[in-house]
């Protein structure tokens, strides 16, 4: 089986929200956005626009007649700026027009007084001043304190680490329709249709039924369209209802980098220390949030950096300090991974700094290390079904670690102008909402007269594949093809309070819910069938369309039996619901069960710099993934590279360059470069467990959509061996993303450019 | 006001009349005015190739396509065209680019997909176009994906070549991909349904006081002034007559200004003068960019980091404008005379460019850093031309781009290590003089420091690529 949408999205006919064709009279919204990143609004000017040509409404903070105050986590965001702009892009207002060429028109003519106020663009700076979201908080297990004497090694270091666009190739958008009896219909690009639903209730002041959100598709997610599309649906229905007429609102690609929050920025301090056999006695370490305005989804994302602190290592001493840092830039936000990268990326610097320090290669610390069945995590959870020295042992022997490092080490020792690098990444990563309540998922299985089968969820369609998944979840329980069953749209009128499509577990808790609703349909089925065929329903089973009695064929078909199931008046469609068991994490306790299970894998990456001109490029990715028993080999495969390949690109070329008054700089395709097909490697290799049921996961799978991510980093520091094996350079602050810039100023100092006037002048 | 008129074009499978403004985007018109939602708007700045399209000229008879981002193509432009997109290359079945696609996991979210599947259709039907498994990770040079990982589109290009390979064979691919099923079958009714389309009247320009906006390729300006063109009145450079190949005479290589890089780096007489052509190309912007983006508008763009007009400073290379009181000519190198200003009237365009032909005394190079390789803009980029015999340079031409307010002739280093018997200490010193012409600026590409850092080290690569036998790697290393 392939992705559900393939034969869609090849031939250009899959429709994604703007691309239905539009209702009668439709308006567009656009945002006039703050200029600047901090300051205090003093007058905004919007008359003009009002009166140009094709303007039908201009909507700023007094307009919304409702909740005028939003967040996902705590409600502290003005959904238009009020007061005060804290990021550059802030909406202030938005224009609605006839078309999107006449309101950008009009856009121009908008204008603010706003006084400028200082700006805070660094984490360090915010925390020294006090402008922390939450009380910070310090995670302890052990005492670090009582063992850096006992340790051969200790080192410290910092970390700078940048954010990242989440660079969906489809803005945000919407479209929002009113409907009959005050109610509205909202078409939205959105990972969090209930987040959406919930808040244009509030804000236009209607309770939710009165709210409908569809959501057939979306043109990549990635956690940047979790609670940052809501938003712009909030906007567009203000407008939709005020004018009685639909809207839509398309950011465009500036509007979109300069106007939603990133990965989180953050600044490190680690200190870690060691035995000489390269035992990890004790790590501590301070994470520095780059939270951005506003709190959106900060403090979870924070959480999980604490969660994934020491990623796959088992250590016996730790200390974490978790500050979340307010700056003027747009609220940071969910993205692949949700705080876990970085969490990880300061251990990997310590190790890596480490390895200098005591002469050997990295790995051979990080394979002293890891996991296994037994130890507890600083949260509390112990450690089971751990598969993390499998993937090692897997990947060393598959890859030959050993004869990387030979082939390297010669081809550095006989090369001057090139060197290579390699690194090695493994990863732990904890599956569950670690907001406990979240962990629930909603299916609804309908069987038709003929046969066929709908099934809707509260999963969200980002490419991701969760439809796919749906559908081979659906077939296989009935044992029908996959031809018989389609995945509908993700609506909140069929499915109540729906858990946002993200932390890796879409699959999980809406496949074990279409499991279950599956289940419910099956007992009427196998009924009907014991009835007609002179068994019982225990005997029952359907395979390949067929219905079997103890196991052989009979002439009964899926379609008749599903015919007969309707006459004899017995249910043919099921909600199903699910929640996984033994969930809790209260941070203020020592035990906790904040994960469902936790999924393993170890990546080897390797690389070449060219010394002359300071790039380089990534020569092979190769891993082995604990994916759990795979539903779809295919859409599993492309979850794991497509990760890898996102991992790579935020440690090596994304830079998001601001000025210092917290402009961005890098707010195009034009200058902020995203992976290409020439900078990823041709050499990706993906293995996968085998053998490796996981009982947690619908049909024995495990959550597949995060952890690739993290196997990036390795790039970061198989760069980094290059380089110090061209010129031994690892700096005090570790500073990701290496970019060409990054490694030709670490290959040669910046001094030796030496202008010369003409000796014979 | 817009300024419409009407345009005449096939679009797809049908012969369309579009009442449009000259300047406006095709991608507009396709998705809100044709309704053709298959082809996608990611950036508008033709940097993600979500917008893919096909646009097919008639020449002789038969009909040759390129890929081109509809978010930079002038509507003006389509008169007496073939535009093609995603649409228009579907059948009742899907064609080996799609079917290849789906079966290798090329597509997840599918917003990219369509400028994909349409970019490398594009690469199978032009002829000098290798069906290489390397051949088609070109054809998507300018498409990005952010689900994937590429390596299953990789993957899905290796199967379209295993397929097609053999079976293209010979000039016409058009007829051999209809009869293979990788395109319908109405593309051989274009050659005659194209000829038989009238050509437009310009626009009704006397309404229109201002002066008109000169379009060439269009890859700059839109990405400048893309929501402004619309309204305004255009001159379209590639609808006067079709593009010259180069010419030479009296040793001397002659270029229609208005030719396509693709174009460029394609014609024989480039390849022959600079033999390194393709590879620089495949180093500039993107195959669907380079077919649209022209060398005169490369020049009077102006920009500091300007690739071909890098690569043709160092070819000593002179300017011929037309328009202006008389005919003249001006080197390339005192055309720039501050940041985006040019040695130029209004009203003058630059007809044609000329350089000296390399000879057996050449050594030419180009060296470009950005930070991708492919589908981006140099951070600092070089080139540099030798007329030297036995290691005793005659004449040297260097070049700096992306370190000062224009694209830098090296006049100090040029002339010092010139009728000079090259060393590594005699290149060292060069590369210092260098240093002095200079003063490169912060921004978003890069620092000041890395720039003048680069500059030394691309002004070093020229010298050890071009003369391996007397600068030793070993010694220039250790001097750094």
């Amino acid at each position: 089986m392939r992705h559900c949408d393939s034969e869609l999205h090849v031939t250009g006919l899959s429709e994604y929200t703007d691309d239905v064709a539009p209702p009668e009279e439709m308006l567009h919204g656009v945002i006039f956005g703050s200029p600047i990143a901090h300051g205090k609004i003093q007058k905004l000017y919007t008359s003009g626009a009002e009166k140009m040509e094709g303007v039908r409404g201009v909507y700023t903070f007094e307009d919304i007649p409702g909740t005028k105050i939003i967040g996902a986590v705590i409600q502290d965001e003005p959904l238009f700026a009020h007061v005060e702009v804290m990021y550059e892009g802030h909406p202030l207002a938005m224009i609605v027009a006839e078309s999107v060429e006449l309101g950008r028109k009009a856009l121009k003519a908008c204008k603010a007084d706003i006084e400028p106020l200082p700006v805070t663009v660094c984490p360090r700076k915010a925390f020294e001043e006090g402008d922390v979201l939450q009380e910070t908080r310090v995670f302890e297990k052990g005492d670090v304190e009582s063992v850096w004497e006992h340790c051969d090694h200790v080192i410290e270091g910092k970390v700078d680490l940048a954010g990242q666009d989440h660079l969906y190739l489809e803005t945000n958008r919407c479209r929002a329709l009113p409907i009959e009896d005050g109610q509205i219909k909202v078409f939205s690009s959105t990972q969090s249709p209930s987040a959406v639903q919930k808040w244009i209730a509030a804000v236009l002041g209607v309770p939710m039924h009165k709210v409908e959100v569809d959501v057939k598709r979306l043109g990549g997610g990635f956690g940047g369209k979790e609670d940052q599309a809501t938003h712009w649906a909030c906007m567009a229905a203000i407008a939709a209802m005020d004018l009685q007429r639909p809207v839509q609102i398309v950011l465009n690609r500036v509007e979109d980098m300069k106007m939603t929050g990133k990965r989180h920025p953050y600044k490190q301090d680690f200190k870690v220390g060691l035995t000489q056999d390269g035992k990890i006695l004790a790590f501590d370490v301070a994470h520095y949030q780059n939270s951005g305005a506003f709190v959106d989804l900060s403090l979870p994302v924070l959480e999980r950096t604490v969660l994934h602190a020491t990623n796959a290592y088992a250590i016996p001493h730790v200390k974490i300090l978790a500050a979340a840092c307010r700056t003027h830039l747009p609220p940071n936000t969910a993205y692949r991974g949700f705080g876990g990268p970085q969490g990880m990326f300061a251990l990997e610097s310590a190790i890596y700094k480490a390895s200098i320090v005591m002469g050997v290669a990295p790995e051979w610390i990080q394979s002293r290390n890891l996991i296994s069945n037994g130890y507890r995590f600083h949260y509390g959870q112990e450690v089971s079904a751990c598969r993390m020295q499998r993937t090692w042992d897997e990947a060393s022997e598959a890859f030959d670690f050993e004869g990387v490092k030979k082939r390297v080490d010669s081809f550095n020792a006989s090369n001057r102008g090139k060197k290579k690098g390699y690194a090695v990444m493994p990863v732990c990563f904890g599956i569950s909402f670690t907001k406990t309540f979240l962990n629930q998922g909603s299916s609804l299985v309908h069987v038709y007269t003929d046969g066929s089968v709908s099934v809707t969820t509260g999963g969200i369609e980002m490419g991701q594949g969760v439809s796919s998944n749906m559908i081979a979840i659906v077939s296989r329980m009935f044992g029908i093809s996959e031809k018989h069953v389609r995945c509908n749209s993700t609506n909140t009128s069929r499915i109540a309070n729906i858990s946002p499509s993200a932390a890796s577990a879409t699959s999980d808790l809406n496949g074990n819910a279409t499991i279950n609703a599956c289940k419910e349909i099956l007992v009427g089925l196998k009924e009907v069938a014991a009835k007609e065929l002179g068994g019982k329903p225990e005997e029952i089973t359907i395979e390949d369309d067929i219905v079997h009695l103890k196991g052989f064929a009979t002439d009964l078909t899926w379609e008749k039996l599903v015919l007969n199931t309707y006459f004899s008046r017995v249910q043919l469609m099921a909600h199903g619901f699910y929640t996984p068991s033994g969930l809790h994490y209260d941070y203020t306790k020592k035990e906790n069960h904040p994960f469902h299970y936790h999924t393993y894998g170890t990546c080897i990456i390797e690389v070449t710099v060219d010394c002359l001109r300071g790039n380089y490029t990534i020569d092979l990715a190769r891993l082995v993934h604990d994916l759990g028993r795979g539903i779809i080999r295919s859409v599993d495969l492309g979850q794991v590279e497509g990760g890898l390949a996102q991992g790579i690109g935020w440690v090596t070329l994304e830079e998001l360059a601001y000025s210092d008054d917290g402009l961005l700089l890098s707010h195009s395709l034009s200058t902020y470069k995203a992976p290409d097909g020439d900078f990823l490697p041709n050499d990706i290799e993906v293995r996968f467990l085998e053998n490796a049921d996981n009982p947690g996961g619908p049909l024995g799978s495990k959550a597949v959509g995060e952890p690739p991510f993290m196997y990036g980093i390795a790039a970061y520091f198989a760069i980094q061996r290059a380089i110090d094996a061209f010129r031994l350079n690892v700096p005090d602050e570790i500073v990701s993303p290496m970019t060409p810039e990054r490694v030709l100023l670490s290959l040669y100092d910046k001094d030796s450019v030496k202008p010369k006037q003409p000796s014979s002048v | 006001m817009k300024p419409k008129c009407a345009i005449r074009f096939i679009l797809n499978n049908q012969e369309v009349t579009a009442w449009e403004s000259p300047g406006r985007l095709v991608l507009d018109y396709l998705r809100d005015s044709a309704r053709l939602t298959g082809t996608k708007e990611g950036c508008k700045e033709g940097d993600c190739g979500a917008c893919t399209v096909l646009l097919g000229s008639l020449k002789d008879g038969t009909v040759s396509y390129a890929p081109m981002t509809s978010c930079l193509i002038p509507m003006g432009e389509l008169t007496g065209k073939h535009l093609v997109t995603i649409e228009g290359l579907n059948q009742d079945t899907l064609s080996p680019v799609q079917a290849a696609m789906v079966d290798c996991g090329g597509t997840q979210c599918g917003y990219c997909t369509p400028g994909f599947v349409v970019a490398m259709t594009g690469w199978l039907m032009d002829p000098k176009r290798p069906i290489s498994s390397v051949g088609v990770r070109e054809s998507i040079s300018g498409n990005l994906c952010r689900c994937t990982g590429y390596r299953s589109i990789k993957e899905a290009g290796d199967q379209v070549v295993e397929k097609l390979a053999a079976q293209l064979n010979g000039d016409d691919r058009i007829q051999l991909l209809c009869v293979l099923g990788a395109l319908p079958d109405y593309f051989e009714t274009i050659p005659e349904r194209l000829a038989k389309i009238e050509s437009i009247a310009e626009p009704d320009s006397s309404s229109f006081k201002e002066r008109p906006v000169v379009i060439g390729g269009g890859t700059d300006l839109y990405v400048q002034r893309g929501e402004e063109i619309p309204y305004q009145q255009v001159h379209l450079l590639n609808n006067i007559e079709t593009v010259a190949p180069v010419v030479e005479e009296n040793g001397h290589t002659i270029v229609d200004s208005r030719m396509s890089f693709q174009a460029f780096g394609d014609d024989p007489l480039i390849i022959k003068a600079i033999p390194d052509i393709q590879v620089y190309n495949e180093l500039i912007a993107s195959w669907p960019i380079r077919t649209r983006a022209t060398i005169g508008g490369n020049i009077c763009n102006a920009s500091p980091i300007a690739d071909m007009t890098c690569l043709l400073l160092a070819m000593n290379t002179e300017l011929h404008l037309e328009g202006g009181d008389e005919l003249r000519s001006i080197p390339l190198k005192d055309f720039f005379l501050g940041y985006k200003q040019l040695a130029k009237t209004e009203d003058e365009i630059i007809e044609k460019i000329s350089f000296f032909t390399p000879g057996e005394k050449s050594l030419i190079n180009w060296e470009k850093v950005s930070k991708r390789s492919v589908l981006d803009i140099a951070t600092v980029n070089s080139a540099a031309r030798f007329e030297a015999e036995n290691g005793f340079i005659e004449q040297a031409y260097l070049v700096l781009g992306g370190v000062a307010p224009i694209p830098l002739y090296l006049k100090e280093a040029s002339s010092f290590i010139s009728k000079q018997a090259l060393t590594n200490e005699l290149a060292m010193e060069a590369i210092d003089i260098a240093q002095t012409e200079f003063e490169p600026i912060s921004d978003v590409r890069g620092s000041a420091d890395y720039k003048r850092l680069l500059a030394r080290q691309l002004l070093l690569a020229h010298f050890i690529k071009c003369f391996p036998e007397i600068i030793s790697e070993e010694v220039i290393y250790a001097s750094l």
